[in-house]
């Protein structure tokens, strides 16, 4: 019996290996398609992990990238999206989201919110979910040792060190958890997404003949208000603070 | 034989050919008096095989027919082309008053039968037994001409309907009856048709075209000077204003001799103003209900809209041509609201119209043109355009629609970002000319997607984890820490425990002036506690046995010599004069301390 469990384990494992590493094979692939400039077959390649169910940042990126070489901007400000907030602290994601924004048709003023908001939200972009969770074990386990320090140490000049960084740590526990908690809820609760469409009307009320509000066009990032869709609709909110009602169908959730 | 054949054919199309160019028309007044002669004429323009006479019934036939043949040559630019017509003429007289009709006579042309049309003449009971045609002859009495020459001229002016829907057309006419010689015609004031939008027909002659025309049961000649097409834009009673005109006209006197007679004179110049009579026409508003798209359009019309292209680039200009086409009000049809999908740039629409005005209205076809851009790639539709208008037939709203016009739009090859003009700040430009960084190549530590580890259960069981490892660590320092320091604790508070028991005596003779007597304690406690130490008897103890034997027991030298100081220092100070208090209790701290000491290290 324990035999069967050993084997159905280790099959499981390799198929996965096997497959894993079929879709470095095809990572490697498009790297090389996109290299020669074919940048269509390249992404192609791309697409076909990212559809497979995986995801990573460099594999999102370069995805980016050879849809940004064909003029797709839309598609590659999506997958650039999806790339930062696997890594939001990389330099080359960045720019090349800022560069991909800067070709699309809208330029959507940003309401200017209150700037510690902004700060966090800066702070917050240093690490991804996974990086502030990380930090949030590895501060939590800083904070106990220090406070052992504290506690054991003979002298009076380590013991207040040894105090005072212990609680710079729990309180940097803290705040990565509730980082971590919020930047996983990006991914749990994904509440953006960009228009692929060319154009769009962002009418009013969720159904066709609604008032047309204001157009959007491919490539502008939209975040869904609070209110629970519609069915086929959703309303969402553009930088400027601007509301409507939108067709699922034509835009991708990030 | 195959050439006479080719010949034949030839000049049998040649025949053909001229034969279709017959016109074959009969003439005559249509309004006759009784006992008056006229003429009735059959015209044709090419040689006739054979004319068969008509038979005329109801009329008088006094002469005819008289065939008169009439040829003409004309050369333009060496082209020669030469007309005939052959005229065959009756003079008939009516005979009964009454509507008859001319019979239509049948000629053969080139073995074809050719019918002319047939005329329906009135004759009407005539004013004067002596009525001779148009005018010409002088009429019996020059008092009966006196009187009805007030009426021998007289403008009329037509219409062919007084109630209309407003946007309806009606047609005026303006006309002039005469039954005297008209010199001069001037100073004409034409209406002003206020309430009315009005279109003059274009007809081709401006001559006046006199007809005969029965009027109050005269005949008079009657000409059309013009023609009005009007639209009443104004529910209610609209007026037409008076039309005049000046006239000059001889008026005819009994001659006064028959020379005057012979020469045409004996008539009277008179300059008359005349006047038509002004005409209410009553509009009606159209009835309620008019469809949302219905902008006033009133006839009969038909919509047609097409594209310039259909598949174009973004940001090229395409044309939109919407035709409207029909009878009615045409020229007043505004351009209709187009709704272009959001995102085109539309521009006001281009508008023609080649609109006649004839006497049946005002038809033709008024085309409207849209310039629209496409701002970015997509399937897109024009929606159909509507058109509603007022039938005036079924006095119905009739609404008609054009086709909706797909239209492909390809991306702009120029970039599409052409329109980024807007809103290009410095630092925008300044990234432009940046290219995308270059990939990332190596391993790309694939995951499944959604993936996340926060909040997981592996996240917490590593987060317990670390707090276990903490609180053990915590435990495990805090239990050393307490096993360490309660040996220490206990072994240091019984060991001088045992000191101050020894020295119990010596410490109560500290502060006492027994300076002897405090030393002779000191030492016999001191001597006391190593022999109980190292177990032998007082009077075997030495300084050097002692010494030996806590070294053979492992206790530090330096409390060994310690202790050995002591024990000198009290021996010497016990017979030494004096001695001071502080000195007395130093030693017995040292003495305190090294006991303490010695107690720690040798385990009992």
């Amino acid at each position: 019996m324990k035999r069967i469990y050993i084997i159905l384990i280790m099959l499981v494992c390799f198929i996965g290996g096997a497959q894993a590493h079929d879709m470095d094979g095809a990572f490697e692939k498009g790297n090389n398609l996109y290299t020669k400039g074919s940048y269509k077959a390249a992404a192609e390649q791309y697409q076909k992990i990212i559809d497979a169910g995986y995801s990573s940042s460099k594999l999102f990126y370069n995805a980016g990238n050879a849809y940004y070489k064909q003029k797709l901007y839309a598609k590659a400000i999506l997958c650039y999206e999806r790339a930062y907030r696997l890594s939001p602290s990389d330099a080359a994601i960045n720019h090349n989201l800022e560069l991909a924004r800067l070709q699309i048709k809208d330029k959507v003023e940003p309401v200017p919110t209150f700037f510690v908001v902004e700060w966090l939200s800066a702070i917050r972009s240093w690490l991804s979910a996974n990086g502030w969770a990380w930090l949030s074990i590895t501060s939590l386990l800083i904070c106990g040792l220090l406070f052992v320090a504290y506690r054991f140490t003979g002298t009076l000049i380590t013991k207040k060190i040894a105090f005072s960084s212990s609680s710079f740590f729990m309180l940097l526990f803290l705040f990565s958890v509730w980082n971590a908690s919020v930047q996983t809820k990006k991914i749990t609760e994904p509440n953006t997404a960009i228009v692929l469409s060319p154009v769009v009307v962002v009418k009013s009320s969720p159904d066709e003949n609604g008032k047309e509000l204001f157009i959007v066009h491919e490539g502008t990032k939209l975040t869904f208000t609070e209110t629970p869709p519609v069915e086929g609709w959703t309303e969402v909110r553009i930088a400027d603070g601007n509301t409507g009602w939108i067709q699922n169908s034509t835009f991708e959730i990030i | 034989m195959k050439r006479i054949a080719i010949i034949l054919t030839i000049l049998a199309t040649a025949l053909g050919a001229l034969a279709d160019n017959v016109t074959f028309v009969a003439k005559a007044p249509r309004v006759v008096a009784v006992g008056e002669q006229f003429q009735l004429k059959y015209d044709v323009n090419v040689m006739p095989d054979d004319f068969y006479n008509p038979d005329i019934k109801n009329f008088d036939v006094l002469a005819g027919p008289n065939r008169s043949q009439f040829r003409s040559t004309t050369i333009v630019n060496g082209q020669v082309s030469t007309t005939s017509s052959i005229s065959y003429t009756y003079i008939l007289e009516a005979a009964r008053e009454g509507k008859f009709t001319l019979p239509a006579a049948v000629v053969k042309v080139n073995g074809r039968t050719y019918t002319s049309n047939s005329i329906v003449v009135e004759v009407v009971k005539g004013e004067s037994s002596s009525s001779s045609s148009r005018g010409g002859g002088n009429s019996s009495s020059g008092g009966e001409a006196r009187s009805s020459s007030r009426a021998d001229v007289l403008l009329r002016m037509e219409v062919n309907k007084t109630s209309l829907y407003r946007g309806e057309f009606l047609i005026a006419t303006l006309k002039l009856y005469s039954r005297a010689d008209l010199e001069n015609l001037g100073e004409p004031k034409f209406p002003s048709f206020n309430g009315f939008w009005n279109q003059v027909v274009e007809d081709n002659d401006l001559k006046l075209n006199f007809v005969r025309e029965k009027y109050n049961g005269k005949i008079y000649e009657s000409a059309v000077i013009r023609r009005y097409v009007l639209f009443p834009q104004q529910v209610g009673t609209l007026t037409i204003d008076p039309f005049q005109l000046t006239a000059s006209v001889i008026e005819r006197s009994a001659p006064q001799s028959a020379f005057d007679a012979f020469f045409g004179g004996g008539g009277v110049r008179a300059t008359k103003r005349l006047s038509s009579v002004p005409i209410s026409i009553s509009v009606k508003d159209l009835p309620s209900g008019a469809p949302a798209s219905f902008n006033g359009a009133v006839g009969s019309f038909s919509i047609a809209s097409g594209l310039s292209r259909s598949k174009v680039r973004a940001n090229d200009a395409v044309n939109l041509t919407v035709k409207i086409t029909g009878t009615g009000n045409i020229k007043l049809v505004d351009a209709p609201k187009i709704s272009f999908p959001a995102d085109f740039d539309s521009f006001d629409a281009k508008v023609s119209d080649n609109v006649k005005t004839a006497a049946s209205g005002s038809v033709g076809t008024k085309t409207f043109e849209y310039s629209f851009i496409p701002r970015s790639k997509g399937s897109y539709t024009i929606p159909a355009l509507e058109f509603t208008y007022f039938d005036i037939k079924s006095r119905t709203y009739k609404t008609i629609k054009t086709q909706s016009l797909p239209i492909e739009v390809a991306p702009d090859p120029t970039g599409g970002s052409g329109s980024g003009l807007q809103g290009a700040d410095k630092e925008s430009i300044k990234l432009l000319g940046q290219d995308i960084k270059y990939i990332k190549v190596g391993s790309p530590a694939l995951a499944p997607a959604g993936n996340y580890f926060f909040n997981t259960t592996s996240y917490w069981i590593v987060l317990i984890l670390v707090l276990v490892v903490v609180v053990a660590l915590f435990i495990l320092l805090a239990k050393r820490e307490r096993e360490s320091s309660d040996t220490v604790f206990v072994k240091n508070k019984r060991a001088n425990k045992v000191a101050h028991q020894r020295l119990k005596k010596a410490e109560m003779l500290i502060k006492s002036g027994d300076t002897h007597g405090f030393y002779e304690e000191m030492l016999k406690a001191l001597w006391g506690y190593l022999s109980d130490k190292l177990a032998i008897p007082v009077a075997d103890l030495s300084k050097e046995r002692a010494k030996e034997l806590l070294e053979s027991k492992g206790v530090d030298n330096e409390i060994i010599s310690e202790l050995i100081q002591v024990v000198e220092e009290c021996e010497f100070a016990r017979y030494a004069p004096g001695g001071q208090g502080e000195e007395k209790s130093d030693r017995f701290n040292v003495a305190i301390a090294a006991i303490s000491k010695l107690e720690q290290t040798i385990k009992r």
